[in-house]
């Protein structure tokens, strides 16, 4: 019998490859990294509607900032610095805590919440990215009240003071994403708060010199690995907050 | 196509619903039950904000709950209470749930003007909403569903609050969209559905009941619908008696519309069933603890 020899012309190695790398970027979508996500969502909304509440959140801002700097300006010269320490560890997630809070609240308790989970981008994956902000927008008027107080105070240090801040408000915001994530009830995040001011005020009362000396005297490598690892939780929280959707109803 | 498959769905102890098991293509569906049946519950599921307890939900073969945004893209909904922002115009509130949709803002504002024009609110496209009556809303609503053209659009309740005219109009609107896609519109209105859905879907005791068209479903009640007349004196015997369906006052007695399974007697006349009688027998209970509870 006549034997045929059929010639099949198989590509090179690096062209199976290349084929086989086409066809399985093509199947599977990779996940964007949580940066990315941001970037995408923020060209997609842009300020206009990630903020649509913009003069709202000022307004609150603004208020907040007014009565620290009146607490501020009422201190009394007297006061020991390890107590102006314990006040700024203890106060200085409120102003996050006002802004993430009071808007979020109000989303989560409008009508209009319903129609905006089904959407692309929904309450909680805008939240997120409010949230990012928020902290950093705290974070800043930490600071400049910090800088007040040190031109009033020039016993304290600054970058002590900073770092205190920083821990404080980055232990809380994990604390604050874990709870909204975690226990259902529309004022946990409330609980949370007066929580934390009892936690602090307690020993502060029944010992205020060991508690403020406390706080003062942890050394400053502590609160710098505290603040980044606080950091990294918050931004692992954040990304879970992009997929957080069951239970909200 | 989308796949409801063996869907149950708890909170806590209560059993709001048990084994659903639904099959939708494109074209209406009508989901018919009384309030607090779990319509409301399976149209949650169906838009992904409540996931089932056990079950799942499939679009073209894919969990719709791993699809996530995928599915969101695809989905137009309409919740029953439908909220806005009273200082916002239709044209703004629009515009901002079109970004949240993902639409570029170029598409957006073209598709927003020609749905305003679609719902008759084209007039007041930048009036405040805080001035306008529930029908409006209502239309603002139904054109922020369709905002995406999506291929699945889910109505909870659509035509609350608006007049004869606006549900006509409706009406045409959904037949013509359901063409290319799968529309779900929850009512208790039967009205609503009965000229325009292609099946109609009847939930009763947490389970489903019906999911037939309507010339099916009313076949289950075929013979045993009535109507007659009776004197004043004998409405209250024959109400208690009879399952009435309907009644009507006119030349000095009562025109009663029935149902019942006795043998028929000779001043009754047979008529042919329609859904609203369906809807009445098969939630009799419901209806007469309704009553009397009023």
């Amino acid at each position: 019998m006549d034997k045929h020899s059929f010639h099949v012309d198989y590509p090179e190695k690096h062209e199976m490859k290349k084929h086989i790398q086409s066809i399985v970027s093509a199947g599977l979508t990779k996940p964007k990294s949580f940066i990315q996500y941001l970037t995408d969502m923020y060209q997609q909304l842009g300020f206009r509607y990630l903020f649509r509440d913009a003069t709202e959140i000022l307004f609150v801002v603004f208020l907040a900032l007014c009565v620290f700097l009146y607490g501020i300006l009422s201190l009394d010269s007297s006061i020991k610095t390890n107590d102006i320490y314990f006040f700024i560890f203890t106060l200085s997630p409120v102003i996050y805590f006002t802004v993430a809070s009071l808007f979020l609240i109000i989303a989560l308790t409008k009508n209009t919440f319903a129609v905006e989970m089904t959407c692309k981008y929904h309450v909680f994956q805008l939240a997120a990215f409010r949230m990012l902000i928020f902290s950093v927008l705290a974070l800043i008027l930490n600071s400049f009240l910090i800088l007040i107080v040190s031109l009033l105070f020039q016993s304290i240090s600054v970058l002590q003071a900073l770092l205190l801040s920083c821990s404080s408000l980055s232990i809380f915001s994990v604390l604050y994403l874990y709870v909204l994530q975690h226990i259902k009830g529309r004022y946990s995040t409330y609980a949370l708060m007066a929580s934390w001011l009892l936690v602090n005020f307690i020993p502060a009362l029944l010992s205020q010199d060991v508690y403020a000396a406390f706080l003062s005297h942890v050394p400053s490598y502590v609160y710098m690995v505290v603040c980044a690892v606080s950091l990294a939780l918050y931004v692992n929280s954040l990304k879970k907050l992009i997929a957080f959707r069951e239970g909200v109803l | 196509m989308l796949l409801v498959e063996d869907v149950t769905k708890n909170f806590g102890q209560f059993n709001a619903l048990k084994n659903i098991n639904l099959e939708f293509c494109n074209g209406v569906y009508g989901l018919l039950a009384p309030n607090g049946a779990g319509k409301t519950t399976l149209i949650k599921m169906l838009t992904t904000l409540l996931f089932p307890t056990t079950g799942s939900i499939r679009y073209d073969g894919e969990d719709i709950i791993k699809m996530d945004e995928k599915y969101r893209e695809i989905i137009g909904y309409l919740p029953q209470e439908f909220g806005y922002y009273k200082n916002y115009s239709p044209t703004s509130y629009l515009l901002y749930l079109a970004a949240l949709k993902g639409i570029h803002p170029k598409t957006a504002i073209t598709r927003v003007e020609e749905l305003l024009k679609t719902v008759a609110l084209d007039h007041v496209a930048n009036k405040k909403m805080k001035k306008f009556s529930g029908g409006m809303i209502q239309r603002v609503g139904i054109a922020q569903a369709m905002l995406n053209d999506p291929k699945i659009l889910i109505l909870d309740e659509p035509t609350a609050g608006l007049d004869p005219k606006e549900r006509v109009r409706f009406r045409n609107l959904l037949t013509n969209l359901a063409r290319d896609r799968i529309v779900i519109l929850s009512t208790h209105i039967v009205s609503d559905v009965e000229s325009i859905a292609n099946e109609i879907i009847m939930i009763k005791n947490q389970e489903v009941l019906y999911k037939d068209t309507v010339s099916n479903i009313c076949r289950n009640i075929q013979g045993l619908v009535y109507e007659t007349e009776v004197s004043y004196e004998q409405t209250e015997q024959f109400r208690t008696t009879y399952l009435t369906l309907s009644e009507k006052q006119e030349n000095g007695s009562m025109y009663m519309r029935f149902l019942t399974e006795d043998t028929a007697k000779p001043e009754w006349k047979p008529v042919h069933p329609n859904l609203e009688d369906v809807f009445l027998y098969i939630y009799q209970d419901g209806v007469l603890s309704d009553d009397q509870t009023a």
